[in-house]
């Protein structure tokens, strides 16, 4: 019914991917430079020890584990993503991956979660526990994107994969598709993405007429 | 390799992985489960008993300062199991689950309860931060197994639950690691039980469970026999805000009716049925009975009748009452009076009737301990009769 065991790997991970990224910044804060096999292992196991500290009994990940059940598939790309770009300089996912996966998240949190909060009678999650049609439409946004050369769509491939080995504790596919941390992050995102545009279209407008009656004046 | 041929790879795996999804799991437009429930037959035979009842409290020591939301079950060789939780107060840390059993009949005593969950052994089975135990329910399935399901939190208040399971194969004297179910996409919480489940045709089971976080509603959690025990699915009766806490009460193989506790305005029982085996549900409408936000349980007599358990009032929860009904729940008849005390607090009933055909009714007695009702249907039909003149 639920693999315990690889649900408990996961809890750990998540965070400690989340603190080795931190620790990395720290450290340039401080003026080292965090790269290679050596700060990665390193600051890994500081951030595995940080999270073994027992609290109420618990190592820090499984007291966190109470509070934020799972990690979805596209979090952890984006939290492998930020540890290879703080150790090893390389991208995975570029800035136009990292794109539709906020779109993404914003997308199918807002779907999700006010639905499988109350409101209405129609229950997505309950589309994830068996082979339907949400795993089609997810294979199909994969296929889509990865025709389009677009990194998303082997993450939401490696969701698919996640939920056959039961990474997710509840064995439902949203859950590997989604958590309430990326789609915070997602809304983040896209929120920031949306004020920026906004921002350089006031720019563009209040300069135009300026540039005109400069034009005009010479 | 070139950029074109990755892309064609990337696209093979993934057609590939849905491929052995799809083979290894089937089709399934509907979320639902493709399975029956299981009703037993009616024997109306079991009315022509002399009228028996009799009252007691599962454990009459008052240990601890409060009690609250028992159930009951009945185990193969006959035995009948209560489980509630006790403490100094409802959701103190100290509240634990206990358990007690009884031999059958009417007036044998309950045995000195046990412990059957703390918080702490919650933590320690799941590997997990637990910080309280709540609401749990018993159930006997097959091989000698008893389940129990009980809700746990691991910050904030009940509308912050999570679910958990349990099964012992020596009636309740001892239980295996629990596992918490992943019911809920967000933060997994607010998935809560109070009512006994039906047995389904499978070998599983579909428990009536609730939602109280933003919205309340009703859900229904299906149990569904595997190579490691169960799977655990959840779907939705109905959404919003005016009910749940539900009780259900299967009427045929394919048709159910939930009764559910008001969470709204409307001060009445809440109903909606299914006549595809839980697949869809009728809109919520309420039954001329009142309910003033209180738990209430139902279940099919014997005899084909049903027999509900709840507060009879529209304010408070000073009285418990059964009403009958002889037409699946369409129209119901009070039909006896268990307690009444102007002030005090008579809850959270639960209503089984063991193989004997004795009917219990396990209820919270003033928050101070839990009572046993033990009658059988004799006994109903006199204070049906009673009531009539």
């Amino acid at each position: 019914m639920i693999t315990l065991h690889a649900a408990v790997i996961a809890s750990f991970i998540a965070p400690m991917l989340a603190l080795m990224i931190f620790l990395a910044a720290l450290a340039r804060r401080l003026r080292f430079n965090p790269q290679g096999l050596g700060w990665f292992v390193s600051l890994g196991l500081v951030a595995l020890g940080i999270l073994m500290i027992p609290v109420a009994g618990f190592p820090l990940a499984r007291v966190l584990a109470a509070v934020i059940d799972h990690w979805s598939m596209p979090l952890l790309a984006l939290l492998v993503t930020g540890v290879v770009k703080s150790f090893f300089g390389a991208e995975l996912l570029r800035r136009q991956d990292r794109r539709a996966m906020s779109v993404f998240g914003v997308a199918i949190g807002l779907i999700l979660y006010p639905l499988a909060l109350g409101m209405g009678s129609i229950d997505p999650f309950a589309y994830g526990w068996h082979f339907g049609p949400l795993f089609v439409l997810v294979g199909c946004a994969a296929m889509l994107l990865q025709w389009k050369r677009n990194r998303f769509g082997t993450v939401l491939l490696m969701a698919v994969f996640g939920w056959l080995a039961g990474v997710a504790e509840s064995g439902n596919l949203w859950d590997c598709l989604t958590d309430p941390l990326f789609f915070f992050l997602s809304t983040g995102a896209v929120m920031s993405r949306l004020v920026k545009r906004t921002k350089q279209s006031l720019v563009t407008t209040a300069s135009a007429p300026a540039a005109t009656s400069a034009a005009e004046k010479s | 390799m070139n950029a074109n041929a990755r892309r064609w790879i990337w696209m093979g795996l993934t057609l590939a992985l849905l491929a052995i999804v799809g083979l290894r799991d089937g089709w399934r437009v509907s979320p639902l489960p493709t399975t029956n429930f299981v009703v037993s037959k009616s024997s109306p035979e079991l009315i022509a008993a002399p009228s028996e009842f009799h009252e007691q409290f599962v454990d009459p020591r008052f240990v601890h300062p409060s009690a609250h939301v028992s159930s009951i079950c009945e185990l193969p060789d006959g035995r009948i199991v209560a489980v509630w939780y006790a403490g100094s107060r409802e959701g103190a840390r100290d509240v634990g689950i206990y358990i007690a059993t009884r031999n059958a009949g009417v007036t044998n005593a309950w045995s000195t309860p046990v412990s059957a969950g703390t918080h702490e052994a919650a933590g320690e089975e799941t590997f997990r931060y637990v910080k309280k135990v709540g609401n749990a329910i018993v159930f006997s399935g097959t091989n000698n197994q008893l389940h129990l399901l009980y809700v746990t939190t691991g910050f904030g208040g009940w509308s912050c639950s999570q679910i958990n399971l349990k099964t012992s194969t020596n009636g309740g004297a001892k239980w295996s690691r629990s596992h918490r179910l992943g019911l809920s996409p967000f933060l997994n919480i607010s998935e809560l039980v109070k009512n006994a489940p039906v047995p389904t045709a499978d070998g599983g089971f579909v428990v009536p469970i609730y939602h109280e976080l933003l919205g309340k509603f009703s859900e229904l959690l299906w149990l569904r026999p595997s190579v490691d025990g169960f799977e655990a699915i959840k779907t939705r009766a109905f959404g919003g805000y005016a009910a749940f806490q539900p009780a259900l009460v299967a009427l045929n193989e394919t048709n159910a009716l939930m009764l559910n506790r008001a969470a709204g305005s409307v001060a009445k029982i809440h109903a909606t049925r299914t006549s595809d085996g839980g697949k869809s549900w009728s809109a919520l409408e309420t039954i001329d009975l009142p309910n003033s936000n209180s738990g209430l349980d139902a279940i099919r007599l014997s005899d084909g009748r049903l027999l509900l358990a709840f507060n009879d009032t529209d304010s408070g929860r000073d009285n418990l009452r059964l009403a009958i009904s002889a037409d699946d729940g369409m129209t119901w008849k009070r039909a006896a009076t268990l307690v009444t005390e102007a002030g005090e607090e008579f809850s959270y009933p639960t209503v089984f009737q063991t193989s004997d055909g004795l009917i219990h009714v396990t209820y919270t007695w003033k928050r101070k301990g839990i009572k046993e009702a033990t009658f059988n249907l004799a006994w109903l039909e006199a204070q049906m009769k009673g009531a009539r003149e």
